[in-house]
């Protein structure tokens, strides 16, 4: 059961709340850039206020003893099996997927949530294993954790959320006790799987399988907002053009520049300097959190911690390598710039727990 | 929570951490690899592209120079006409709905597409050109549904615009879009872009450079879906300078409109000056037709048309001169002394020379008949005898002092030289001697003989005038230096003649119009028009007398005159194909010329 809440300000990691925070205003600052132009949705009003939000439940999630969240796990776990149902069956269908349950004049996507579930879940699960080497049974029950929201999020279909799910497991078994062997097998069967059926496939039929999973961008479309993507960043330069001036931003040619291509804008507007910034801040917050996995109180501190950093991690470098042309376009968002409520809080979500971990550290 | 959790080995899980790490900073690695290339390594690239994609400019072509005539009356200006067209890079924006433009546009279906693969190989910066000279209804049209169809352009484009439709193509020439190889050409670079109209003949072409304008531009700044945003910059075009032309557009409608449906050609100039006052070369096209995108087929129809439309016969085709040679004969044969006034022949309808018969037009023949007379009556067998005394040496010598085989520099391209034969020349090109009766046929200007309009005026203009003929030229002096041009020399050799022979022969070229000799229908009263004949069989004798009725088997006719008689003030020369006898065709022609030269210059020449 939740403990009560006793708030200790004192221990609490005011590194990560200060780093987190400058990126969250940079954020809302190209946020506010990228749609000055459709003003009355006021969505840098809007992402300031999920901004306080997610301190708030920062600062709860990082003062409940975080033992308390893995008792509950399974309920957790359940809850948001349970949200992935229900948005299957009560979200509107947006450009040919199901993925927000509009609640008031918002948007919930439980898929953002259903990472924490899977972390807590994960952690839980490895964190009882007494073996010094995973099992294969042990493996299938922890890919069948993952497996189920996974399943629920590609029927969406949302393949970009549904890869995410992927790296707290890859981790978590990792850090479990998968023998080196088996994970050289594994990387070994998946290279040759996936070059053996992906080189044997046509274009036409890549570019079905794309447009199979991501329905929204289809092939032409996904060529053109790469390459504006890149053009925005590449024009920047050293510098930037500056805060609103960016031509690529302002005129429109960026696709959802204030969502998925948040960073672009950032490359356009704040040049190499800002960005290398930004990703050096996020450098930060992540060795920061390895830190604190490392000086952990227990097994199930490092699990949850590793667990969030995988999700953020994966986060980042789907996004930015999307935004830079490195990687397909998949439409996640940047944790903590990217435009939406969902994202900005699960991702405090994930902070908070981190910090918890922290603050728990010399507990006996 | 059980106990033992506070005491677990966690060494070997953090054991693993490193690894993490270093996966860790092998991301981020990446990913300020990627930034850093972009950013720094590609900025320039992308900066463009950038740019690019966020201004267009649009292209504000310069209006040409008007061209006018020598009274200042505007020949050619242009008319404002529109163009609607797309950029390429927006071209798949519009593909879907050129249904609906089509319908919209009253076009035929499918007109679109094939402009568009008219246009494939244009350069990818050009726009492409949907459709030229839009009506007004067509601009209301596509501004109406501007939001559907941001990427349509509707861009000013100055038409040229020839007020005499037919009259003096071949002078003024026209203009159409410059081709692949002359962009290459040095004639047009620097100042001429792909995608540019050019002068592809005449004066057009010549003084292309000085018509030609500067383009300006409008710079404006878009949005993803092509919309203007703002206009960022305008530089206004800089029109093209006018020209004013020698050209009296009276006496060149006059000329025109005498030939009717005959074929052939008249060049009328001011000796003095060298100012060339009409060029007429018949039959004629509409220079219109090649502002606007010319299809295929009205091109080949031009150029496969037998009767040589878009061929310039006054100044790029050599026609045997005839009977007109003979007066190039007699300067000759009175310089060398071969020749009096008095001299006298007697015509027999016809001679014997070297083993062959050479026959005068006038069967029963002319009797005894003196320099004047045979001038006048254009007798043979006069010059026969002539030319086999001068030897073909010296007509040689005489035509081209004249202004003969060679080209008289006039400011339109493509002149002919013509040729003036010689057995060094037949030598030369045909490998063979020269046999003495052709110099009897040379003598009345057939065999290998021949001479444009252009050179024939000139030569007669000199003649007229006792001394050497400035170049003839289209553009009037005045507005040479305007141009950074100066007046072509004269012919350096001082004339081949003595002043007194002129007399004489300016007598009796007068004779022939005005004593009932064979040109008396060029006569124009109170002017003294002097002037000769000339007849040129295109087929031997024998086979026109069996095809009497066949106009293909016609001779050609020619009239080459001056007037007045002792201060000569225009000298032309009118060439008419298959137009029969020179009396008959050409000389009323030139009668209309002179005609209204004299009725609209008389003042000036009372006042002299």
């Amino acid at each position: 059961m939740l403990k009560p809440i006793n708030l200790n300000l004192k221990d609490f990691d005011w590194l990560i709340f200060f780093l987190s925070l400058i990126i969250s205003l940079i954020g809302i600052m190209e946020i506010y850039s990228a749609t000055q132009h459709q003003q009355s949705e006021n969505f840098h009003i809007k992402q300031l206020c999920f901004l306080g939000l997610g301190l708030v439940v920062m600062f709860v999630i990082a003062n409940v003893d975080y033992h308390s969240f893995t008792e509950n796990a399974p309920y957790i776990y359940l809850g948001s099996i349970l949200a992935l149902i229900l948005v299957l069956i009560i979200a509107p269908s947006i450009s040919g997927t199901k993925g927000w349950i509009p609640v008031g004049t918002f948007k919930i996507q439980p898929s953002e949530f259903a990472k924490v579930a899977i972390v807590l879940a994960l952690s839980r699960f490895l964190c009882e294993i007494r073996e010094k080497f995973l099992t294969f049974v042990h493996i299938v029950k922890a890919s069948l954790i993952v497996s189920l929201p996974v399943g629920l999020v590609l029927v969406q279909p949302d393949l970009g959320s549904a890869m995410t799910f992927i790296p707290p497991l890859l981790v978590g078994l990792f850090l479990g006790g998968l023998r080196f062997r088996w994970i050289m097998c594994g990387i070994l069967l998946s290279s040759l799987i996936t070059m053996t059926g992906w080189y044997n496939l046509k274009e036409y039929q890549k570019e079905r399988i794309y447009t199979f999973l991501e329905p929204e961008n289809d092939p032409q479309g996904w060529g053109y907002h790469s390459i504006q993507s890149r053009i925005a960043v590449g024009s920047g330069g050293i510098f930037g053009k500056g805060v609103t001036k960016g031509s690529q931003t302002t005129l429109g040619f960026l696709p959802e520049p204030h969502t998925d291509f948040i960073f672009s804008v950032t490359g356009e507007e704040l040049g190499f300097i800002g960005s290398i910034t930004i990703l050096g801040l996020y450098f930060l917050i992540i060795m920061r959190a390895i830190h604190v996995a490392q000086t952990a109180r227990d097994k199930l501190g490092i699990y949850i911690t590793v667990g969030s950093v995988s999700v953020m991690l994966f986060h980042i470098l789907v996004n930015v390598g999307m935004v830079l042309g490195l990687m397909p376009i998949t439409g996640i968002p940047l944790p903590l710039m990217s435009y939406g409520g969902s994202s900005m809080l699960s991702t405090f979500i994930l902070l908070g727990l981190i910090i918890n971990v922290r603050m728990n550290r010399f507990v006996n | 929570m059980s106990i033992k959790d506070f005491y677990e080995d966690k060494t070997a899980i953090q054991s693993r951490i490193p690894l993490l790490q270093l996966i860790i900073v092998v991301i981020f690695f990446f990913l300020s690899a990627g930034l850093w290339k972009l950013q720094l390594i590609q900025k320039d690239y992308y900066s463009k592209i950038a740019e690019r994609n966020r201004t267009r400019s649009i292209s504000w072509p310069a209006p040409r120079g008007n061209i006018l005539d020598r009274n200042g009356r505007v020949l050619v200006d242009n008319r404002p006409s529109f163009t609607l067209t797309v950029m390429r890079d927006h071209l798949a924006t519009v593909v879907s709905s050129f249904d609906f433009l089509e319908e919209g546009l009253k076009l035929e279906p499918n007109f679109l597409r094939s402009q568009i693969e008219k246009q494939a190989d244009r350069p990818y910066y050009l726009p492409i050109v949907l459709k030229e000279d839009i009506e007004i209804e067509d601009i209301s049209f596509v501004e109406s549904h501007r939001s559907e169809l941001p990427s349509l352009e509707i861009i000013p484009h100055p038409t040229r615009h020839y007020h005499e439709n037919q009259v003096a193509a071949h002078l003024l020439g026209y203009v159409s879009e410059i081709s692949k190889n002359q962009l290459k050409s040095e004639e047009f670079k620097g100042y001429v872009k792909a995608g540019d109209m050019i002068g592809k003949k005449g004066v057009e072409r010549v003084y292309n450079r000085i018509l030609t304008g500067i383009d300006g531009q409008k710079k404006v700044l878009v949005d993803s879906r092509g919309r203007e945003i703002k206009v960022l910059e305008i530089i206004e075009p800089k029109p093209g300078t006018n020209l004013q032309l020698t050209i009296d557009i009276d006496i060149q409608r006059a000329a025109e409109k005498a030939f009717g449906d005959m074929a052939g050609a008249a060049v009328a100039l001011d000796p003095q000056t060298g100012e060339v006052l009409c060029l007429v070369s018949r039959p004629a096209f509409d220079p219109t037709i090649f502002s606007a995108r010319i299809s295929r087929k009205e091109w080949t129809d031009l150029l496969l048309d037998p009767r040589k439309p878009l061929h310039n016969r006054a100044t790029q085709s050599g026609f045997s001169p005839g009977s007109i040679f003979k007066i190039f004969m007699a300067v000759a044969g009175l310089q060398e002394g071969i020749l009096t006034s008095n001299s006298i022949e007697v015509c027999r309808g016809s001679t014997v020379l070297y083993g062959r018969r050479f026959r005068c037009w006038k069967k029963e023949g002319h009797g005894k008949i003196n320099l004047h007379r045979a001038i006048v009556n254009s007798c043979n067998v006069f010059f026969y005898h002539l030319g086999r005394r001068l030897g073909i040496e010296k007509i040689a010598h005489y035509s081209e002092a004249m202004g003969l085989g060679k080209r008289t520099g006039i400011d339109l391209l493509d002149e002919e030289e013509g040729l003036v034969p010689s057995p060094a020349w037949k030598k030369r090109t045909h490998a063979s001697n020269w046999y003495p009766g052709e110099t009897i046929s040379v003598s009345i200007g057939q065999g290998y003989l021949s001479a444009t309009p252009v050179q024939l005026a000139r030569s007669f203009g000199g003649l007229a005038l006792k001394g050497p003929t400035p170049t003839p030229h289209v553009v009037l002096a005045s507005e040479l230096p305007k141009i950074g041009r100066a007046l072509p020399a004269p012919l350096k050799e001082s004339p081949p003649f003595d002043p007194k022979f002129v007399k004489i022969i300016s007598q009796s070229l007068w004779g022939v119009v005005n004593e009932y000799g064979t040109g008396r229908r060029a006569a124009v009263r109170g002017f003294d028009v002097c002037g000769k004949t000339g007849t040129v069989q295109v087929v031997s004798r024998e086979t026109r007398l069996r095809n009497e009725s066949d106009k293909k088997f016609e001779d050609n006719a020619w009239f080459v005159g001056f007037a007045p008689r002792d201060s000569p003030q225009i000298a032309a020369a009118v060439f008419v194909e298959q137009g029969g006898h020179g009396g008959t065709s050409a000389a009323p022609i030139i009668r209309e010329m002179f005609q209204i030269y004299f009725d609209k210059y008389k003042a000036i020449q009372s006042e002299n």
